[in-house]
């Protein structure tokens, strides 16, 4: 028996910064964090990699990434040419969109730009009727004149991908699938992504959205799992590859490029899930999660311990995406923010971002436009020779200069002009906030912030001021909760298809048979990319998406959870293979109506759309310890710090990695650790609790503006 | 003391209170939309939902039809002073649609329903919605040939739908024998009910946590907090009287067009819209009730402000809106009015918006827009099913120029927001195959900024028989431009009968009296119809295009490469992209 180590790494890329957790079954832990590298991100990877000393070909069980490849590309627009396909007279569906728009009273409104434009978008004679009969076939001489206009595309647009997605396919694929066959065998290179397979669902326009930015991401996306495999594949790493998905599960990393669209938020994901994961530890029953990092910030909500989801992920308003995804709002604004004079003379801050490179100009590798960084480090909220445990040495009197030139464009002196480029950041973040409770019916002053990301603790206590939301919780090693959440996350397949069906009518029969196949083939799936090191069962559960005959929407009801080779466990009376599951689903809609929507009608007929299923493998228990160097006396030191309204005072530095549960601190107070800095703000409180997250709460009695409301 | 004008409440408060007021609305219509039958509802959106304070002042709704903000401030007033504070009931739902009683157009039905704290009257939670289908001489209950509002559908005063929770099972069923599909009409009344249940949970909840006093001092904080905004930003405009003039094609009954005419006064911190000189009511349905009046007076003010205000009864304070009776300002019963708040209020925001304030606020200006909401309804026997269906469908049209962009595309007009039905869902829905429905690029209007492009949908019956219905207008007058831009293009209803390959106006091939405007016209399988909503107009010159921006018009079929060159004045060369020198030439040309 070998006593040796075995070790799971998790890591994820962030625009600025790359960042590693390695936890081992022992109970160590192994943090590090280098620069990005934009331009070929996989070669930030393996230099974390090489740091962290290990035996990559020996030592790893499982290696975890979370990436924002394609999420840079969606964002900023940077994706390849899509060559879109139609179903002809239909070509101008992307720029139709559903013809209506955000706020009620805005004539200036300006419509989101398609992400496949009109040159590049082909008819196809073909149709297929809305009850998947066809009424034009495909002719062969169709295929090869679409091929040919193709062809010519190509040429033009170097490195395009091609988006199929045809009327009504989400019923009768055929059309689509004999195009990818064509389109597949004539032009090999190129990533073909049909929107019968990436989201086989009805209303044309979300389809295709969805679809042509499947394609848009699809070669960014496959190079850069092409060029990570390599890289591990030349190390001989051991263990496990995988990536991220936007719903918080893993894929293996063979099969990242199936499915792009299913990338798109892989990057947040790691930050969701590590933030849920501290939110139940310090059992906080409403969190807000703050994940700040370099170029954004990605905001999220845990309900009584569980994320929350949706089917119709918005990436701008008017470009939804159908698959489901964590529900997370993001917005442009982290550490290497830009902030300048716009055009209405008024400071702005992000979403334009200087990134990793030049990055902050106080990183001294040629920016020259001040940041948030800048401005933390000018008002000493950030120690020049403790940023990132001292490896890069920040240089304040550049940043200095940036922001007094700032200042002095807005007429402002230097301590006012640091202090607004903060405030409008912090601003920033509660917009983003609101959007997140307050649109989705929650009261954002019944949360607890959990903050984290390498800049989020440095502005946490600020933004719950603003908003007066409860507590500030920063969990340990702030700026790696994002690494760490892709570790505990859970292995996960999902399988999901349109059936149509009457309940109440012979056509049903099949619904059962439907959902145990599926059932057994996500199991299936799933128990042969078990993770070596997972020790729980693989728990399935299936459902069927139904309505009442009439209605356009439909309420998902959980039809079965278990083990499947152990039907006693249960837990809902319709197993997949119930031969009285349709009568059993009524039942269970009519009640699932009146629950959400306040009736039922009983008389109706009931219809269902989608089934699906999910095989879950709960990620391994963790146990660690996050700091090792605590001592009941911890160093500490004074600094002169910036701590409000132009007011520089003297104040308390401590290391972090020196902190027992059960120490307090009232600040104003600055928390230094490697990888992330906190501030403790004037009139509030900090103290270490078991978990060693640092819990700030508003000291009350302290002046009008620091009555946080919370106890009210 | 009293709990009815609860306490002041500090600004935060009143600020998040009102917020979880709107996100009530908006859980409101989220259930609404997603437990609706017709697609109307559940597709398009085209309903309000609403809280309001007991005595009907609108308090807060949810962000969906600016088109329903008159009947949201006015019906369930009408509704109280009607029925009587004093004879309201736990678990009562008043459903009401009149237009002679506060309501704007018949298919729009309101419900509310009172809520009580302590037994004592403190709030209404309410709805508006679009019925697809409500009887009357035509399929989808939108007849441009009516003469009367009996013609226009089943007209209901305020009366008891729910009485103690429990359905009133004779006006149900009156209302369901009276419409033509009344399974949609079942389902949907149904979803705007829960909605009702779904809006005073949340309510309930809301009082519960932050006390009646306080919640009640929000419904009247929030109106006050609108009223000082609203005279505030009047006050930054300069005081004066300022003009505008709008015309309808025709009434539908005869080929004449009709004048809306106003006088706009700015004064202080109230504002006057004066419509006394507007010509005497038409025949046909394009009249407005004083409501839609007041409607379009208000959101084009709000889009004008340019600041989001809350929208509730704070608004009505600083405006006065002056119509004479009698006149398509003001229509008097019986005269029709179901068009009044699809074309006459589009067309009098966007007249106010443009010419009327456009000078004074031309950074939030907008040429015109198509400017209709292109009705066209249909029913019949789905031979799929042997079902009866009827359907009120609308297009987008394109947006006009504004300073610094250009019109959107497909959208719909400012005075509405509702979503296009799915060609997927409408072809599941309705005996129709689309042979395409695609943007009409070659007719946006010119301009610095050039309009947006409408939409062409055609559509081909795929039943024995199909009768149609339109009620649209601008087919003989474009959208207009702005500060030079050039004009928009027309509406066309057209029709290629079985077997021809040529499409003709359903005003020559029916022999009508208005292109826009007919009912009951009977189609048959495999006959097609074009369906073509206008393109927004320009805003500026077309002679002052950014160059570049034509040479990519011209490539994305925006713009001809012969209009570049005699409107534009661009000349591009052979790769299509700008000549400098040319142009430079040209343009000179046109300056001299």
């Amino acid at each position: 028996m070998t006593t040796s180590p075995r070790w799971r790494v998790g890591m994820d890329t962030g625009g600025t910064f790359t960042d590693l957790v390695a936890l081992s079954d022992q109970g160590q832990l192994l943090l590090r964090k280098v620069s990005s590298t934009p331009r070929r991100p996989s070669d930030a990877v393996f230099a974390a990699l090489e740091r962290t000393g290990l035996d990559l070909t020996r030592d790893l069980d499982d290696f975890v990434l979370g990436t924002t490849i394609a999420t840079n590309a969606v964002i900023m627009r940077r994706g390849a040419p899509v060559i879109l396909l139609t179903t002809a007279g239909f070509e101008d569906v992307l720029y139709i969109q559903r013809i209506d728009r955000p706020g009620r009273y805005d004539l200036q409104w300006v419509k989101a730009e398609p992400y496949a434009s009109r040159r590049n978008t082909v008819g196809v004679e073909e149709r297929v009727l809305a009850d998947g009969t066809v009424r034009l076939a495909l002719a062969d001489e169709e295929v090869d004149r679409v091929i040919e206009t193709v062809g010519g595309l190509l040429a033009e647009h170097e490195g395009a991908a091609i988006a199929v997605s045809l009327l009504n396919s989400y019923l009768n694929p055929d059309h689509e699938r004999a195009l990818a066959a064509k389109l597949r065998a004539a032009f090999p290179q190129v990533a073909v992504s049909l929107s019968a397979e990436v989201a086989p669902v009805w209303r044309e326009y979300e389809r295709t959205a969805t679809t042509a930015m499947d394609a848009y991401v699809s070669p960014i996306v496959q190079r850069f799992a092409h060029t990570l495999a390599t890289g591990l594949n030349e190390r001989a790493m051991s263990g496990w590859h995988a990536l991220m998905k936007s719903n918080g599960g893993q894929v293996p990393l063979e099969h990242s490029a199936d499915r792009p669209i299913e990338l798109v938020l892989s990057g947040l994901a790691g930050g969701m899930m590590g933030g849920g994961y501290w939110a139940r530890a310090v059992g906080s029953e409403k969190a807000v999660t703050l994940d700040m990092g370099g170029t954004s910030a990605d905001v999220g909500v845990v309900v009584d311990g569980q994320l929350q989801y949706t089917g119709l992920f918005e990436v701008e308003w008017g470009v939804p995406i159908a698959v489901p995804i964590i529900d997370v709002s993001t917005i442009g604004a982290g550490g290497s923010s830009l902030a300048y004079v716009g055009n209405d003379g008024l400071l702005h801050v992000g979403p334009a971002s200087a990134g990793a490179d030049p990055g902050p100009v106080c990183y001294g590798r040629g920016g020259t436009q001040p940041t948030v960084t800048d401005a933390n480090l000018v008002m000493g909220r950030l120690h020049p020779d403790h940023f990132l445990g001292g490896e890069l040495t920040l240089d304040a009197e550049r940043a200095g200069t940036a922001v007094a030139e700032l200042a002095d464009s807005l007429e402002l002196g230097v301590d006012a002009a640091a202090e607004a480029v903060l405030t409008l950041a912090v601003e920033n973040m509660a917009g983003a906030v609101r959007l997140v409770t307050v649109d989705r019916g929650h009261d954002y002053r019944e949360f607890d912030l959990v903050a984290f990301g390498g800049a989020g603790p440095l502005h946490a206590a600020a933004i719950a001021r603003h908003m007066r939301m409860r507590r500030v919780i920063v969990p340990p090693t702030p700026g790696l909760v994002s690494a760490f959440g892709t570790i505990i996350s859970d292995q996960r397949v999902d399988r999901r298809m349109t059936a149509v069906r009457r309940l109440d009518t012979p056509e049903a029969t099949d619904l059962a048979g439907i959902l145990a196949r599926l059932a057994r083939e996500a199991h299936a799936e799933l128990a042969a990319q078990r993770r070596a090191d997972a020790t729980g069962d693989i728990v399935v559960t299936t459902y069927v998406s139904c309505r009442y005959v009439g209605q356009n929407y439909e309420q998902e009801i959980r039809t079965y959870r278990g083990h499947l080779d152990r039907s006693y466990e249960s837990l809902l009376p319709a197993s997949p293979d119930d031969p009285d599951l349709d009568r059993r689903l009524v039942e269970m809609f009519h009640a699932s109506h009146a629950r959400v929507y306040g009736y039922d009608l009983p008389e109706q007929a009931v219809q269902s759309v989608y089934v699906g299923a999910t095989a879950l493998l709960a990620g391994g228990e963790v146990r660690f310890v996050p700091y090792t160097r605590t001592t009941r006396n911890p160093r500490i030191s004074t600094r002169r710090v910036q701590v409000g309204e132009g007011v520089w005072a003297d104040t308390v530095v401590v290391d972090r990695e020196e902190l027992q549960p059960g120490y307090t601190l009232n600040g104003p107070a600055i928390v230094e650790e490697p990888n992330s800095t906190t501030f403790v703000p004037p009139g509030y409180r900090m103290e270490v609790d078991g978990t060693y997250c640092l819990i700030i709460e508003a000291v009350k009695g302290l002046g009008e503006n620091l009555d946080t409301g919370a106890d009210a | 003391m009293s709990t009815r004008t609860g306490t002041d409440v500090d600004k935060i408060t009143l600020t998040l209170v009102h917020r979880q007021l709107v996100n009530t609305c908006d859980e409101m219509a989220v259930s609404m939309m997603r437990t609706a039958y017709s697609p109307i509802f559940s597709e398009g959106l085209d309903f309000s939902t609403l809280i309001l304070d007991r005595d009907g002042n609108l308090v807060a709704n949810a962000g969906l039809n600016p088109s329903m903000l008159g009947a949201s401030l006015y019906a369930a007033t009408w509704i109280v002073r009607e029925v009587g504070a004093e004879n309201f009931a736990e678990g009562d739902v008043y459903i009401h649609n009149d237009p002679y009683r506060g309501g704007s157009h018949m298919p729009e039905h309101m419900m509310v329903m009172p809520m009580f704290v302590d037994g004592e009257l403190v709030a209404f939670i309410g709805n508006i919605a679009h019925m697809a289908e409500i009887g009357g001489m035509a399929p989808g209950s939108f007849a441009a040939t009516a003469t009367d509002v009996y013609q226009e559908g089943l007209r209901l005063p305020p009366v008891l739908f729910y009485r103690g929770g429990e359905p009133v099972r004779d006006i149900w069923r009156i209302m369901l024998a009276n419409h033509r599909t009344p399974n949609d009409s079942w389902g949907d009344l149904h979803a705007m009910y829960g909605s009702l249940q779904v809006g005073r949970r949340r309510l309930e909840q809301l009082m519960e946590e932050r006390g009646i006093d306080l919640v009640t001092g929000v419904f009247s904080g929030i109106q006050d907090y609108t009223e000082a905004a609203l005279r505030e930003n009047i006050r930054a405009l300069p005081d004066g009287v300022y003009h505008g003039m709008e015309w309808f094609d025709d009434d539908g009954i005869t080929a004449t067009p009709y004048a809306i005419r106003l006088s706009l006064i700015v004064d202080g911190d109230e504002i006057i819209f004066d419509y006394s000189r507007s010509d005497p009511q038409a025949t046909g349905p394009i009249n407005a009730p004083y409501v839609v009046t007041m409607s379009a007076s208000l959101n084009a003010l709000l889009y004008m402000i340019g600041t989001d205000l809350p929208v509730n009864a704070g608004l009505n304070r600083p405006v006065r809106i002056v119509t004479k009776p009698g006149t398509i300002c003001c229509v008097q019963l019986p005269g029709a009015c179901v068009g009044g708040q699809t074309e006459y209020q589009p067309r009098v925001m966007e007249m106010i918006m443009g010419q009327v304030l456009g000078p004074l606020l031309p950074e939030r200006a907008a040429a015109s827009s198509g400017n209709t909401s292109l009705n066209f309804l249909f029913g019949g026997t789905d031979p799929r099913t042997g079902d009866y269906y009827a359907h009120y469908h609308f297009e987008a049209t394109g947006w006009g120029g504004r300073m610094s962009t250009d019109g959107n595309n497909a959208t719909m007009p400012p005075h509405a927001n509702c979503r296009n039905t799915p060609v997927e869902i409408f072809e599941l829905r309705w005996p129709w195959i689309h042979e395409s429905y695609r943007l009409a690029r070659d007719e946006v209007g010119a301009g610095r900024l050039r309009g947006g492009a409408g939409v062409v949908r055609v559509l081909e019956v795929a039943a024995d028989t199909i009768s149609v219905s339109a009620l649209s207008d601008r087919a003989n007058q474009e959208p207009w431009g702005l500060f030079g831009g050039s004009d928009g293009s027309r509406t066309r209803i057209e029709i290629s009968p079985a077997g021809s390959d040529e499409f003709v106006s359903f005003q020559q091939h029916f022999g009508l009296v208005s292109p826009t405007k007919f009912t009951n016209v009977r189609l048959h399988r495999g006959d097609r119809v074009r369906l073509t909503s206008p393109s927004g107009a320009g805003y500026g010159p077309a002679s002052e295009r950014v160059p570049e921006l034509v040479a990519q018009d011209v490539r994305e079929g925006y713009v001809s490469p012969e209009d570049a060159e005699s409107v534009y004045r661009v000349r591009l060369d052979a790769a299509g992209d700008v000549d400098p020198v040319a142009t430079a030439r040209l343009r000179e040309g046109t300056s001299a």
